[in-house]
């Protein structure tokens, strides 16, 4: 927890401590520690002078941030509409299905977490899973399977 | 200081004088021209969460549906409170809300609005979200004790235990603002019953 | 290097063509985020590799480029000078590439496109996707490589500017946009140069300018690519637009969910601000303008102009709900003109080719031409 504190001073630095910058400040924190521990929205409120129901309020509007631990592999399903009429709901059954997990959920040993997300500008490719920053395009449930296995 | 200019605009074809940077709602109250409201507090900066201010405006043949609580006046605006579009709105609007609330200012409202029909499944928040808690202990109080959290459908508003322990027992001036009146009856002046942060974010995680 | 007038920037652009040789073979690959899904790097490695053990690297040179649009059928690879394309190139078929096409004169049929009577087509610009098309904002995606601004001022990058600043007052910018009748190209058509009018006019010395590049509608990647495969033009054309409106700061506000856009905009930013083409004193025309990178984090409705205005503040990215245009009191109540990726993408070439040229191309009402993001089951947006 130290760690995350003495990170986050670091990242307040970055930004000069400009209140303005808060939502760049916490994908900073949400890339690093996977989510958004309270103590250290605690921190981002006292040092910037925010109100914590603020920030809050921004943690929890964003599809971006997680105010619960999340998995170290982020695997995003598309159920964008173009990815949806390609057949997402079938390619996110099939996730759900290798994973063990539904979406929104972290394994319990937070190795993975399962999202959707709305249309990531890739639709010839649709449906595409994303799995840590990787897409992959129409993948076969083979493909699905090895993907995830290479995971560790 | 800049002395604020007249402005002249007519309210259900009575001609009303506003003072520049007026709103709609201000200038109908200041002539005594009624607009229902749920989430307008003269101390609050006005919000336009609930849109049962909203009125006829008209111009040149055309119309348009607007927010009065934050539409500011301008010289010969043609307003009008109680149009057959404007009531068909407010009707949809209490509608949707009773689906929310039973409170009796809705209730109130629904009765004189006409409704009957309740086609909106319940879903028990006893909240509609108008904000006025939150913005009153956000401006008047300056403790943020409470807020918003989620976004669209899952909004919802909470209690924030680290500053509402230290503040709210001795405080509760938002219960007389809740139009529902789920802040007195759901609350033990530190969070809500059954809805504190965590209880937010565990409904967060089930499947959509 | 620091450019500090437009002469440096001649000189540059000659130092950079003379350093090319355009008779020589030149793989483009694209490398899109698309592209970049179906491996195109792996494509790109295998052609570094082949050619350097054919000992063709001192004759043939490779460019991942931005995206080119086709993008259902990528990776794709376009052979230059002879314009041969290629369509989902794998690894496995480079060797062929190489010792077929660069070493020898043929082609590797199955790589091409085939249209519907089983015909090859060869070049790129007679594909039927293309064909009709007249590419003027996208077409040079294919052209240059994102991270390499060297590339966009060999193509004559930043002359657009270079006439704004040193020819031109503000007003005279102000006058070519609204003559060219230039409408927003995300989705609300409104004429670009009355907005930015308006901005200029609102009181207030602290003006802003925004691009919105929030695209959010399933289907549409218009802005993606634009961003991601050519973010000068973009750029560019923002500064010519701050120096019309009298703004001396830029914002882009990015969703996170373009990752690639977010790095090919940062390089860009960072290499223009090498050259003075950002910064204090650009070409030495005595204007600043700096410019701010905004990452969105998933929202929708932090798109619209005011939401994303409140955003930038580091507010929650709603909407306003007063009825004040945002050209008046945007961030921090600030006159602020936002606009489209693609809108700003027009302007450099309006301020080279002129209104009477702009306004030449489209409807009598809507001037100019518009990306579109088909597939399959096409989507996109019409401008009618």
């Amino acid at each position: 927890m130290t760690k995350n504190l003495s990170n986050v001073n670091q990242i307040i630095a970055k930004y000069q401590g400009d209140q303005s910058a808060l939502i760049q400040m916490l994908l900073e924190i949400q890339r690093e520690n996977r989510w958004l521990p309270k103590p250290v929205l605690a921190r981002l409120s006292q040092k910037l002078g925010i109100p914590i129901s603020q920030i809050y309020h921004i943690a929890t509007f964003y599809k971006a941030f997680s105010l619960i631990p999340q998995g170290r592999h982020t695997v995003s399903v598309c159920l964008g509409t173009a990815c949806h009429v390609r057949g997402a709901p079938r390619l996110l059954d099939r996730v759900t299905d290798t994973l063990k997990l539904n979406p929104g959920e972290t394994s319990v040993d937070y190795k993975f977490t399962l999202k959707t997300v709305n249309c990531l500008g890739c639709c010839a490719l649709g449906p595409v899973m994303v799995v840590d920053g990787e897409y992959y395009g129409k993948p076969s449930a083979k493909e699905i399977e090895k993907v995830i296995a290479n995971c560790d | 200081m800049k002395k604020l200019q007249k402005v002249t605009l007519t309210i259900n074809d009575r001609e009303v004088t506003a003072k520049e940077g007026m709103t709609i709602l201000e200038a109908a109250r200041d002539a005594g021209i009624y607009i229902p409201t749920l989430c307008y507090h003269e101390k609050l900066a006005p919000y336009g969460a609930c849109r049962i201010c909203t009125v006829e405006l008209s111009r040149n043949g055309r119309s348009r549906l607007v927010t009065s609580c934050v539409y500011t006046v301008e010289n010969g605006l043609i307003v009008k409170t109680e149009s057959p579009k404007v009531i068909k709105v407010r009707k949809l609007l209490l509608e949707l809300m009773l689906a929310s609330s039973p409170a009796k200012a809705i209730q109130d409202l629904a009765r004189q609005y006409g409704i009957e029909k309740r086609r909106f499944e319940a879903d028990k928040t006893n909240c509609i979200l108008c904000g006025l808690c939150v913005r009153y202990c956000s401006e008047i109080k300056q403790a943020n004790a409470i807020g918003f959290v989620g976004r669209g459908t899952e909004r919802r508003v909470v209690f924030h235990p680290e500053i509402a322990s230290t503040v709210c027992a001795s405080c509760r001036e938002c219960f007389s603002l809740c139009p529902t009146g789920k802040l007195p009856s759901e609350t033990d002046g530190v969070c809500f019953d059954d809805l504190t942060l965590d209880d937010f974010l565990k409904t967060q995680q089930s499947p959509a | 290097m620091r450019l500090k007038s437009p002469a440096d920037l001649q000189e540059k652009r000659q130092q950079i063509i003379s350093l090319r040789d355009s008779s020589r073979h030149c793989v483009t690959i694209c490398s899109g985020t698309a592209c970049h899904a179906y491996a195109s790097e792996k494509t790109a490695l295998a052609f570094v590799e082949e050619i350097k053990s054919s000992g063709l690297k001192d004759n043939v040179d490779i460019r991942r480029t931005g995206c080119h649009g086709f993008c259902e059928r990528g990776p794709i690879v376009v052979i230059f000078p002879e314009e041969i394309c290629y369509l989902g190139v794998k690894p496995e078929d480079v060797s062929e590439i190489v010792s077929t096409t660069l070493m020898g004169k043929g082609l590797v049929d199955r790589l091409l496109y085939k249209d519907s009577n089983g015909e090859k087509v060869v070049h790129e610009g007679d594909i039927p996707f293309y064909k009709n098309q007249t590419r003027i904002v996208f077409g040079n995606n294919r052209l240059i490589d994102p991270k390499n601004i060297d590339d966009y001022i060999a193509l004559g990058g930043y002359d657009a500017l270079t006439k704004a600043l040193f020819e031109m007052s503000p007003d005279d910018v102000m006058e070519m946009v609204k003559r060219a009748n230039l409408r927003g190209r995300g989705g609300g058509g409104f004429p670009a140069g009355m907005k930015w009018e308006t901005t200029r006019n609102a009181p207030g010395k602290t003006k802003y300018v925004i691009v919105n590049a929030d695209e959010g509608d399933p289907g549409a990647y218009m802005d993606r690519s634009l961003l991601e495969g050519n973010p000068h033009s973009v750029l560019e054309g923002l500064i010519i637009g701050a120096y019309a409106i009298g703004s001396h700061k830029g914002y882009v506000y990015v969703r996170q969910e373009y990752p690639l856009a977010i790095e090919n905009l940062s390089i860009a930013l960072n290499q223009a601000g090498e050259y003075g083409l950002l910064g204090k004193n650009i070409l030495g025309s005595r204007f600043n303008f700096d410019v701010t990178v905004h990452r969105g984090a998933g929202a929708f409705v932090s798109g619209e102009s005011s939401a994303l205005m409140n955003a930038i503040e580091g507010k929650v990215g709603e909407p306003r709900p007063k009825y004040t245009r945002t050209a008046v009191s945007g961030i921090g109540d600030k006159p602020s003109n936002l606009n489209n990726v693609e809108t700003w993408a027009n302007v450099p070439l309006i301020i080279s080719r002129g209104a009477d040229w702009f306004a030449s191309i489209g409807t009598e009402g809507s001037k100019g031409t518009k990306i579109f993001s088909p597939d399959r089951w096409t989507v996109g947006r019409v401008h009618t």
